[in-house]
């Protein structure tokens, strides 16, 4: 009776609790990570190339280029940022300082989990008896398939002035993550939130 | 020898209510928690999220023995900042969500005045506890947990419904130390206020 008492206690009372990960907008779950070298002088940066598509990085579709409606909206945002920064804007021939690379990674992967608990029934079975053979119980085979996606925007800065050596280097780093970050409405938003961790990119 | 008898048979009556040996106490309370020490830096605000439930056996008049179960759930979000790992500026909304899931045996003092409905009460429970920690950069998460280390001395009284009765309030004040350290959480350390009902049930 006591026992009972504590389970059935512990069963409504641990379903009252604050779930993290629902309690929050779409805005409130946005990430920016901004890694950069230190000590770079951006100011000693004049000109920027950003390319026309976007990278796809994505095991479902297959690795390619970009230049759909999204894509277009987010290089409009990224030339209108570096522009407000201070850079010019200038073509890829035409010998540029800095290089901007526009990467969307979108990635599923599929997982199995096998239930083997005595808390999953085998409804919908006919009890072994009716097979021939009474006594028997069941061998674990109940099969789980479930979804994970990985989504980001990557976005680099590629220094193009200083080519010493025959390796180019990637000045600066940034990534969003999140909920809804593939909508269009939300590009300018996801944009500055990013630039505004990294308010040290701009010539002015 | 007819007088004894009467007055035999009325005290053994008023003993049975009075005396708290061959009876068991079952005892569930809502809990109020309040995050102390190091905590505080991972959730600041009190939690009414917690519940408390106890079995005791008393083996004689003052002294018990028994087992206490409970639940405290914390939570809380940030406003949106950002942190700097090394050469890595992260801007997120934190959320810090942290559950306690105590299991430990208690030993309780309690010395009841006949006649009076307060009966107060000293336990200390040794166990452990379930930890789940979570630490969310917007929907990310980092976690932590398991099986840790508890002690929780706690004192308290039972307020009888009436004089007669083997039922009514209990209310306590719980001390609540687990050994799990984390980051910047370098142990749990709570005050709970633990209100509800308990009842004595004849073994």
């Amino acid at each position: 009776m006591p026992f009972l008492l504590l389970f059935l206690a512990t069963i409504v009372f641990s379903s009252c609790r604050k779930e993290p990960a629902r309690n929050l907008t779409v805005s409130e779950s946005w990430v920016y990570i901004s890694s950069g070298q230190n000590g770079v002088n951006y100011a000693g940066f004049q000109t920027i190339a950003i390319p026309d598509s976007v990278i796809l990085i994505s095991n479902r579709q297959g690795n390619n280029y970009e230049t759909n409606s999204l894509a277009q909206s987010m290089i409009a945002e990224i030339k209108s940022t570096m522009q407000a920064r201070g850079f010019t804007l200038t073509a890829k021939s035409n010998n540029p300082d800095l290089g901007i690379s526009i990467a969307r990674v979108d990635n599923s992967y599929t997982n199995v989990a096998v239930f083997n608990g005595w808390w999953d029934p085998t409804w919908g079975y006919w009890d072994p008896t009716f097979w021939g053979y009474p006594g028997f119980g069941w061998a674990p085979t109940q099969f789980v398939f479930y979804n994970t996606t990985e989504s980001a925007w990557a976005i680099d800065i590629i220094d193009l002035k200083n080519t010493s050596g025959n390796s180019l280097r990637i000045l600066w780093s940034g990534t969003i993550r999140g909920e809804q970050i593939f909508n269009s409405q939300a590009i300018p938003s996801i944009v500055k939130g990013l630039f505004d961790i990294a308010p040290y990119i701009s010539k002015n | 020898m007819k007088r004894a008898i009467l007055i035999f048979i009325i005290t053994a009556v008023t003993k049975i209510i009075f005396a708290q040996q061959g009876l068991s106490k079952i005892s569930i309370q809502q809990s109020t928690n309040l995050p102390v020490g190091s905590l505080k830096s991972f959730v600041e605000k009190t939690s009414f999220r917690g519940f408390s439930a106890s079995y005791q056996y008393f083996i004689n008049n003052q002294l018990s023995v028994g087992f206490t179960g409970g639940y405290s759930d914390f939570y809380q979000k940030k406003d949106r900042q950002t942190y700097i790992v090394g050469e890595t500026e992260v801007s997120a909304v934190k959320s810090h969500s942290l559950q306690i899931v105590p299991f430990m045996l208690t030993a309780g003092y309690s010395k009841v005045k006949e006649g009076s409905l307060f009966q107060p009460y000293a336990n200390l429970g040794a166990g452990a506890s379930f930890v789940n920690y979570e630490e969310w950069y917007g929907t990310l998460v980092d976690d932590a947990g398991g099986v840790k280390l508890s002690i929780s001395p706690e004192i308290g009284t039972r307020i009888a419904f009436n004089k007669y009765s083997l039922a009514g309030m209990d209310l306590s004040v719980r001390y609540n130390f687990t050994a799990f350290k984390y980051n910047d959480v370098k142990n749990l350390q709570t005050v709970s206020f633990n209100l509800g009902i308990f009842f004595f049930a004849r073994n």
